[in-house]
């Protein structure tokens, strides 16, 4: 297996289109994220942020063109492919017999974490979801299912780390701590890629942003991406 | 990258482990609550299989015309009985098809987030998704293939219990092979292909059936022989053993085959053959059999484009109802059926009888509410369309009332036209048949308006919510009431086809009409 460090790309993407057989949501897009990049993907309702993102997980295929982790295709079979991608997905559906510690302990335990028991407590602190350990998913409010699936894709190590609005029913103080920890995870060489509405998020963690526009992208500053976001 | 988990040893880390220690966690209540949950489900096929049953002897008796005269046909050249093996064998090929568009191997939406991802050895996983798949295999064949043998066996009067045995045996057999087929296609992500494969297959069964019908109706006896023979080998000891042979050989080849393909199966196809395999329960759970037919992308697509010219010139609420009509594939069932009525009183010995039409028009008077009811559902029931459309609900609901008669209208004038044209019915009293047909539409709308209202139709929450014996009952008096209601008014049309010379008696109008108020009711947008 090759490792990031060997190559100049974390993740790539060469005159990608993405969409269905029958309709093309966008492209051609060409990405380059190296180890360590943030990159905040907006644009308006229905121009393909969700579709590029499971696009870029191999969960659909591309209309043409391939997305490249680590300098080879995506496949999401590939085991380090699933060691080294950590994933938040918009709205994740539970397994309705496991309480909110056992999902964290399964995947910690499922990613070999040695000390699971320390860093599901830690997710469980982090995320204020420790009074509500042992409750079933159905027992939980939408903003504890969703700090529930982050909680998920940051307990485990990851060099690619994607979030779909992560930003989406949180509230201001676990924002705030969830934006310190993306942009300490990047400065420790995570690469951070997050479908996004929230101009904080871009400029406090991400360092750029692919602003998706009717059928292309354009790769902008966080800071020019936030203003786009603002208006 | 290229280390697929086919190659890593298994972890000792099994997530199963994990939910299964969930699950032996349950209190009893919990654990009561699942097993009668399953209970209630396994009681329910039991009694549904028995009046099935029934129903399909009712069905034949009716087909067959027994104790009734029935009309010559011209081209009536076989018997149901000789058309029997091409029904089997349809159900088999339908059965492939929707293996085919379920997957058959997929996971749920669960496992799928949070176990697929893991970097663990995918093998139990895997396995499971295919014991699955076998499984359910094995259970919808049988389940066809009991219902073609009690079919048979409504058609032959009797057959030796060993048949019996030995043709179960075979549809077990032949559910593994149908499902293990599914999985080594899969696996070849060769799916849309071999459906397209399935689909050319009909068409060449419906080519062959034309052939021996023209060369029946040309009198030739080497094919009189020939359907003959296959109808009666049906119903043969040795036939059933050598079929049954022929299933455990392929059936123990594809499974091992299947066995060794799943491994190979994509994450990609694992998820998205779990999210149709949901998608599918959840329109049976709704009694909504459309997308069991599993349409193909490109004839969605089509569809989807479809009836823009036709509604441009419509108001809005008729434009949603003829494009949901159009789009949604609604038109398609009653059109099947249609034509199903009209081909199999044109070709079938014996069918063309007054019992078979009455039994016709029985089925129309079902089919047809709970279809239209498809369609002007979300004018019922979404009080939100008021405001969007900027129209009073009154005036959404006369539009539906509208749409559902002038669809019944069509649809029992096209039934009562095309067996009028083939001499089944008589319709010498033009007027009075105009009356019953537009009495029997009316109940039809009623029926379709009193359905559509109840908001919700998903049987498994409708059942589940359902606390005692007194919610169940309230539920199937719900049911009944619209069975009711739809056929009540057609009473009319029943008696002209029993007695065709006789005047139809005035209680039957009186009948017919009380059951067709509700609709008036909301057409002239009063009560009364």
């Amino acid at each position: 297996m090759q490792t990031g460090q060997s190559l100049k790309y974390l993740l790539e993407a060469r005159e990608l289109i993405i969409g269905y057989p029958q309709r093309t949501i966008s492209g051609p897009l060409n990405l380059h994220i190296s180890q360590g990049d943030g990159l905040g993907i907006i644009g308006a309702n229905g121009s393909g942020k969700s579709t590029l993102l499971r696009t870029i997980l191999g969960h659909l295929m591309p209309v043409a063109g391939e997305v490249r982790f680590l300098g080879l295709p995506v496949n999401e079979d590939s085991l380090s492919f699933r060691q080294l991608v950590a994933v938040q997905v918009t709205d994740g559906t539970f397994f309705e017999e496991l309480t909110v510690a056992e999902h964290l302990e399964l995947v910690a335990r499922g990613h070999k974490l040695g000390s699971w028991k320390s860093l599901v407590a830690e997710e469980l602190e982090f995320f204020e979801l420790h009074l509500v350990a042992d409750l079933l998913p159905h027992e939980l409010s939408s903003g504890q299912r969703r700090k529930l699936l982050l909680a998920a894709s940051l307990i485990r190590p990851a060099q690619l780390l994607i979030l779909d609005e992560p930003e989406q029913r949180l509230d201001l103080r676990i924002k705030a701590k969830l934006y310190d920890r993306l942009a300490t995870l990047r400065k420790s060489g995570t690469t951070v890629l997050a479908v996004t509405h929230d101009p904080q998020l871009l400029r406090h963690s991400l360092g750029q942003a692919l602003l998706l526009n009717e059928d292309h992208g354009e790769l902008i500053e966080a800071a020019v991406g936030a203003q786009w976001l603002e208006r | 990258m290229n280390d697929n988990d086919v190659s890593v040893q298994e972890s000792e880390f099994d997530p199963q482990q994990l939910i299964l220690r969930a699950k032996r966690r349950r209190n009893f209540s919990e654990r009561f609550e699942s097993f009668s949950d399953a209970y209630v489900w396994v009681l329910a096929a039991i009694v549904a299989l028995a009046y099935l049953f029934s129903a399909i002897f009712g069905l034949i008796f009716a087909l067959l015309g027994q104790g009734v005269a029935h009309q010559k046909m011209p081209a009536a050249v076989w018997s149901l009985q000789e058309l029997s093996p091409i029904l089997l064998a349809l159900g088999a090929i339908y059965l492939l098809r929707l293996f085919l568009h379920l997957g058959p191997v997929g996971i749920n939406a669960a496992k799928a987030d949070w176990w697929l991802p893991l970097p663990l050895g995918l093998a139990v996983l895997r396995s499971g998704a295919l014991r699955n798949a076998l499984i359910v295999g094995m259970l919808s064949s049988t389940f066809v293939g009991v219902l073609w043998l009690i079919v048979l066996y409504g058609l032959a009067g009797a057959f030796h219990p060993l048949v019996a045995g030995c043709a179960v045996v075979c549809f077990v057999l032949a559910g593994v092979f149908i499902a293990s087929v599914g999985v080594v296609v899969q696996s070849y992500g060769l799916q849309r292909l071999v459906q397209h494969w399935i689909d050319g297959c009909l068409v060449a069964i419906g080519a062959l059936l034309m052939i021996f019908w023209g060369l029946l109706a040309m009198g030739k006896q080497w094919a009189k022989s020939v359907v003959e023979n296959v109808g009666s080998s049906v119903l043969h000891l040795p036939t059933w053993i050598c079929a049954a042979t022929v299933l455990l050989v392929l059936s123990v080849i594809f499974t091992w085959w299947a066995a060794q393909r799943n491994l190979k199966i994509t994450s990609r196809s694992l998820r998205s053959s779990g999210e149709k395999q949901q998608r599918v329960l959840g329109v049976l759970m709704q009694a909504d059999s459309r997308s069991i037919g599993a349409p193909s992308a490109t004839v969605l697509g089509y569809r989807r484009r479809r009836g823009r010219r036709i509604a441009a010139n419509l108001t809005i609420a008729w434009r949603i109802l003829v494009l949901r009509l159009i789009r949604g594939g609604y038109w398609q069932s009653i059109a099947g059926y249609l034509l199903l009525v009209l081909g199999l009183t044109a070709t079938v010995e014996q069918i063309a009888n007054p019992l078979s039409m009455l039994v016709f028009y029985l089925m129309v008077g079902v089919l047809l509410p709970l279809n239209l009811s498809g369609v002007i559902a979300p004018m019922l029931t979404q009080r939100q369309l008021t405001q969007h459309l900027g129209q009073p609900s009154a005036k959404l609901e006369r539009t539906a009332a509208l749409f559902a008669v002038i669809y019944s209208v069509a649809t029992l004038s096209l039934l009562t036209g095309g067996l009028g044209l083939l001499g089944v019915v008589d319709l010498s009293n033009f007027w009075w048949w105009c009356a019953a047909v537009f009495a029997g539409s009316l109940g039809a709308a009623a029926a379709s308006l009193g359905h559509a209202q109840r908001n919700e139709r998903d049987w498994e929450s409708l059942l589940g919510s359902a606390t005692s014996d007194t919610s169940v009952a309230i539920v199937l008096y719900g049911e009944l009431s619209t069975l009711v209601r739809a056929v009540a008014p057609l009473a009319p049309l029943f008696s002209m086809i029993l007695s065709p010379d006789a005047d139809i008696p005035w209680p039957l109008w009186v009948i017919s009409l009380l059951f067709t108020l509700p609709a008036l009711r909301l057409i002239v947008g009063r009560k009364f």
